[in-house]
């Protein structure tokens, strides 16, 4: 009888000390992102909808920190103290990488966790040339122009004919017959033209893509309609 | 066992760090160029094949211009087209349209003065250049006649002369034409001033000068290529001769 009076008044006492003690609340954690990448466009702002992040201690004032450039969160709905439903904003041509991720309450700051934003490589080949009726004893020429939008930092692009047969000439079919001469080709109007089966190269980084092409058709050339196609190749 | 779930555990990690990395690529795209080779086009028909340059009408003359259709074979449209003139001597050409594989137009000028004789046409399109089709520029001899002579009153017995007050002129497009001088009346009474049908008794004379006359009813000739026609005339009435209003017209003829 007596120990179970000690233990009663213990009992009491330890419940007055909990009662007595402040609560002391706990910053979140965030364990996760899904999804955790996107991809942003050449031109205008890309929203990721749903993007749920996962951890502990989320409440209500909750926000998403997005460190680096290109990128910003908003929360749509905290859906419980464990999950976030947030929109994830990229703006156009944001750069490629992680960005770090946390959620920040007024208990505290989480750790990070890593965003990725996708490098994109958009490479827009220059319009069809058409020469017309070349003049038998002279050069045809034309010129027309592509793009290229990207962003990541570092590009080339590469144009030349790749066909396995007659690289770089001209040719027609029904019968068969190639130019005597291969088509040239250059990416400025002071270039040097090249060979189309040889190619050429743009400068570093170029976001435009001048394509200029000349054709001599000789006197024994056959006549009929000629065709090359001249393949364009980023290389990011 | 352990190792496999370890090892599995790995990959699942390294896909994970992988996979957010795709990458968005479009890095290739191609452009095609075209061009035709002409054929070798084919002249097969000029629309006319001839013409004389001038049209003289009181001695002004002016230029011809003729629309010429050219048909043929393989005329592609868009092709550079030019119509060539062989040996032009004055023969221009220009406003050459294409209208369909076979026909072709183009303006021919033929200046006044363009020297007589055959041309060679033919058709470059783009480079290739047809056979050939001839157009001749015809001869042409155009002559203002000298001016009318009155000698008055003729005194019997004495020879009447006169000349032509503006000489007569000759415009040809090739050289050795010549100009004859003639009684245009070559039935009864030729080479005689004539009054009512009776004639003089003296024969008409008639010259390129005073020095050289000779009868109207023969005439003469002036020199090859002249392009001035002097004229000198010579009448004798007799006593004989009625009186009366006496007339001879002369023909003037060139010829190439």
């Amino acid at each position: 009888m007596k120990k179970s009076i000690i233990l009663i008044i213990i009992l009491v006492l330890g419940l007055a000390v909990t009662l007595a003690s402040p609560v002391i609340a706990a910053a979140p954690t965030l364990g996760g992102i899904a999804p955790n990448n996107g991809t942003p466009g050449p031109t205008a702002t890309v929203d990721i909808t749903g993007v749920i992040l996962t951890g502990t201690n989320f409440i209500t004032g909750a926000t998403i920190l997005v460190d680096g450039s290109g990128v910003s969160a908003t929360v749509n709905s905290i859906d419980s103290p464990t999950q976030i439903t947030a929109t994830f904003h990229l703006t156009a041509g944001a750069p490629a990488g992680t960005r770090n991720v946390t959620v920040h309450t007024t208990d505290g700051t989480s750790g990070a966790q890593t965003f990725t934003i996708n490098s994109y490589f958009n490479l827009s080949a220059p319009a069809a040339i058409n020469l017309g009726v070349m003049t038998v004893g002279g050069s045809a020429t034309g010129n027309s122009t592509g793009s290229v939008s990207t962003n990541i930092s570092t590009w080339s692009v590469t144009a030349k004919d790749v066909k396995a047969t007659d690289p770089g000439f001209m040719t027609k079919t029904s019968p068969y017959a190639k130019l005597a001469t291969p088509l040239q080709i250059k990416n400025s109007t002071s270039g040097i033209f090249a060979n189309a089966n040889d190619g050429i190269t743009y400068s570093s980084n170029p976001t435009n893509l001048p394509f200029y092409v000349s054709q001599q058709v000789a006197t024994g050339d056959a006549p009929g309609a000629y065709s090359i196609t001249i393949t364009f190749t980023g290389v990011p | 066992m352990k190792k496999i779930l370890s090892l599995v555990l790995i990959l699942a990690v390294v896909l994970a760090m992988i996979l957010p990395m795709a990458v968005s690529a479009d890095n290739t795209g191609t452009a095609g160029v075209t061009g035709d080779v002409p054929p070798t086009p084919t002249l097969d028909h000029l629309s006319q094949t001839s013409e004389t340059p001038n049209t003289v009408l009181n001695g002004a003359s002016k230029t011809v211009s003729e629309t010429l259709t050219s048909t043929g074979t393989d005329f592609e449209q868009g092709a550079a087209y030019s119509v060539n003139i062989g040996s032009a001597n004055g023969v221009t050409v220009d406003n050459v349209v294409w209208h369909t594989t076979a026909t072709i137009t183009a303006d021919l000028h033929i200046p006044a003065g363009c020297a007589a004789g055959d041309r060679t046409i033919s058709i470059t399109e783009s480079g290739r250049t047809s056979g050939t089709k001839t157009f001749t520029v015809n001869n042409y001899i155009s002559i203002s006649a000298p001016s009318a002579i009155s000698l008055g009153v003729m005194t019997i017995g004495v020879a009447k002369t006169g000349q032509s007050g503006t000489g007569g002129t000759v415009d040809a497009n090739q050289t050795g034409a010549t100009v004859t001088a003639k009684d245009a009346n070559q039935g009864a009474n030729t080479g005689h001033m004539l009054s009512s049908g009776n004639p003089l008794t003296n024969a008409f004379q008639i010259g390129p000068s005073g020095g050289t006359l000779t009868t109207a009813d023969t005439g003469f000739s002036y020199a090859a290529s002249a392009t001035s026609l002097p004229f000198y005339v010579s009448q004798t009435a007799l006593t004989d001769d009625a009186a009366g209003t006496y007339s001879i017209t002369i023909t003037f003829t060139g010829v190439y």
